[in-house]
């Protein structure tokens, strides 16, 4: 099982992942904050247009914001996520604001991890996928 | 070639983009060719695009720092 670690009785998960567009022949390896209370996978605007993805200014979701109200965001779908060395293909993702001053460029939500068996041992500092 | 352990010592609180040369079992970059780097996260994301390739992206500096977070999505 792939496993990755982090820093005990941390509070939040940073995971490597990798982004792949392959209209543009383009991958890219980003940190992600783990978010199992996401429904989606989440990138900023940055992230999508390095990727070369195409967003639709029709095709959009509603979010519930952090300042509880409802927004609508672009939802675009990425062709390939990859973490720890697990593939999922054709993930949708929303495009949000995450300020670069935060060091994320997206974060790790539910259209990928609900492929997965995922596990979080807090006080080990160990993340397993599965 | 360029070591990101050194990268991160070389730039503190910068954000790096790199071409990807090796990664480890769990395909997180170690080593790379560095393109780019800097205070301007978005400059950076304008020079990957119109390249190929497989590429990494990462901030040397503490993420989150004095930030406790909550999102929905």
């Amino acid at each position: 099982m792939p496993r990755a670690r982090f820093q005990p009785r941390t509070t939040i998960v940073v995971v490597a992942v990798e982004l792949t567009n392959r209209a543009t022949g383009r991958s890219v390896i980003v940190n992600m904050l783990l978010d199992t209370g996401a429904t989606y996978t989440a990138i900023p605007m940055r992230v999508a247009k390095g990727l070369g993805v195409p967003v639709d200014p029709e095709q959009t979701t509603r979010i519930l914001t952090a300042q509880g109200s409802f927004q609508r965001v672009p939802l675009v779908r990425l062709d390939k996520v990859q973490v720890l060395g697990l593939d999922s293909e054709d993930v949708e993702a929303v495009i949000i604001n995450l300020p670069a001053k935060t060091g994320l460029d997206g974060l790790l939500g539910g259209s990928y991890l609900r492929d997965y068996r995922v596990l979080i041992d807090y006080p080990h500092g160990v993340l397993e996928i599965e | 070639m360029k070591i990101i352990e050194d990268l991160r010592n070389q730039y503190p609180n910068e954000w790096i983009l790199l071409e990807v040369e090796k990664k480890d079992s769990l395909g997180v970059p170690v080593e790379g060719r560095l393109i780019a780097h800097g205070q301007d996260a978005e400059a950076l994301w304008d020079e990957i695009a119109g390249r190929q390739g497989q590429f990494y992206v990462f901030y040397t500096g503490e993420i989150l720092k004095d930030t406790a977070v909550i999102f929905y999505a």
